[in-house]
């Protein structure tokens, strides 16, 4: 090897550590100085958030509307796709994700979350008047489309498991960017059913009724929340208070059955699916 | 169903992504020349660092390069916000895939007239500019088009980092009304007479730059 190849070798090996060695986000003392906290959000979440006309809408803007007006520090929104979100939160890029991520042990160990703005269950949804799936256990062998890094691609080992008890077994599964082109593959034939928490496959039934059809639920009972970097306490009690007065005026329900269609109980403190505590 | 209403919507997506891989094209095209001459230049240390970006960017996936620059870049102090850092992360890219065009075009010049310059008495720099350049930006440019074509169709990558281009907007369109198909026909409409205009004006621009060199 020559010198100069490992000279330049090691130069690129010492600009990558830079990038990659893990950043800490702003404390809350540090948001309250600067003046303002950096929230990311979905662009194609329906009904939690999304884009009408360059226009963003949904549960979780109405929930962020009000905080706007309460902080006392300004809110800058960034609204991006999924896939960026937790990855910026996790390396302090973004201070929250105002987004229903779902709580699943494998996010918990690189975030911590606030308390939950709505259940997350999992569930099916197939084509309207497919006679072969009828229950839980018809999903053997069934091609399945599922979010590429998302909660519905999380959920498969439980369902493996389900299908087993039954003597079946996980069939083919198809990952995609974006739920609406599933929900396209599954109209077209290329999958028998997708799986997707159930408020959005309520909205989309609402939506296309025609087209789909609801089925049962998938796996543990879980929930969404708000994401925050591991660790970052000032900003998750923060979050907290401010959900806990919306919770306590009433304005927590409101929006739930005005975007969800659908209001929650939902338990003070995040919880893991099955509803097991936090570790 | 296509509306109106929906391709105002994918026309303002449309616009980001004019805007966005014009001005990629319009820096990475002499971008690419500079690192071009710098790799084909006497300096070593400067061909060598030029080779290793060149290499390095081509062989890194667009999305993730996009990414590497909007997450990695504030570790260095530059925090970008996601407009700027999308245009850097694809001047960048595509300055390397010019760069190897240009290089060669360098590369394949007859040295004869390079020596005859040089014999002449002519500086590297003053017959770079007199002899070389004028005749491999005519033999580069049909290369050079064909790149920025991909450069326009590699530009979705950008909507990772929250940049609503065209193709962001099928999705955000397709997630409201659940069908993703009639967003994705316009778009690709669009993509066509966006990359036919792009390749008309090329053809224009050279023959514009070539009149003297025709006879009548």
């Amino acid at each position: 090897m020559s010198n100069r190849f490992r000279t330049t070798i090691c130069l690129a090996a010492a600009i990558f550590v830079s990038f990659i060695s893990s950043a800490s986000a702003a404390s809350l003392e540090e948001i309250k100085k600067r003046g303002y906290m950096v929230v990311a959000t979905e662009d194609d979440y329906p009904p939690f958030e999304y884009v009408v006309n360059g226009k963003p809408m949904g549960y979780d803007h109405a929930l962020l509307a009000i905080l706007r007006k309460s902080a006392p520090f300004e809110i800058r929104q960034e609204i991006l796709p999924w896939q960026g979100i937790l990855p910026g939160v996790a390396s302090g890029k973004y201070d929250a994700a105002v987004s229903a991520a779902v709580i699943t042990d494998e996010r918990a160990k690189s975030l911590d979350f606030t308390m939950p703005i709505s259940e997350s269950t999992m569930a099916y949804v197939k084509r309207k008047g497919d006679d072969r799936i009828k229950a839980l256990k018809d999903l053997s062998g069934k091609t399945l489309g599922v979010q590429q890094g998302g909660a519905s691609f999380q959920v498969l080992p439980d369902l493996e498991a389900a299908l087993k008890t039954t003597g079946g077994k996980l069939g083919q599964i198809a990952q995609y960017g974006a739920f609406s082109e599933a929900y396209q593959d599954l109209a077209n034939k290329r999958l028998d059913a997708v799986i997707h928490n159930i408020v959005s496959l309520s909205t989309l039934i609402s939506e296309k009724g025609a087209t789909y059809e609801l089925g049962e639920r998938v796996g543990k009972k879980s929930y969404a929340a708000w994401a925050v970097q591991k660790g970052n306490n000032g900003v998750t009690s923060f979050l907290n208070a401010f959900l806990a007065e919306q919770k306590k005026n009433g304005n927590f329900k409101k929006l739930q059955a005005e975007h969800l269609k659908i209001a929650f109980d939902l338990p003070d403190q995040p919880l893991l699916p099955g509803d097991r505590p936090m570790k | 169903m296509p509306s109106l209403a929906m391709l105002l919507d994918l026309l303002r997506g449309a616009g980001i992504t004019v805007i966005v891989s014009g001005l990629a094209i319009l820096a990475g095209v002499p971008l690419g020349l500079a690192l071009a001459a710098g790799r084909t230049g006497q300096a070593p240390l400067i061909r060598s660092a030029c080779a290793l970006y060149s290499s390095f960017v081509r062989a890194v996936p667009v999305v993730t390069f996009v990414l590497l620059i909007y997450f990695g870049l504030p570790r260095l102090g530059l925090a970008l916000n996601p407009l700027p850092a999308a245009i850097l992360a694809l001047v960048l890219n595509t300055a390397a895939f010019n760069c190897e065009i240009w290089r060669a075009a360098i590369r394949d010049f007859p040295s004869g007239q390079l020596e005859a310059a040089r014999a002449l008495g002519m500086t590297r720099r003053v017959a770079f500019w007199r002899v070389v350049f004028p005749q491999i930006w005519r033999a580069s440019l049909p290369t050079l088009v064909n790149e920025m074509t991909l450069l326009v169709k590699a530009s979705p990558a950008i909507a990772v980092i929250g940049v609503v281009e065209l193709t962001r907007k099928t999705r955000q369109i397709s997630a409201v009304t659940y069908e993703a198909l009639p967003p994705l026909v316009l778009a690709a409409i669009i993509y066509g007479a966006l990359l036919a205009l792009l390749v008309a004006g090329a053809r224009w621009l050279e023959h514009r730059l070539t009149k003297h060199l025709r006879t009548a």
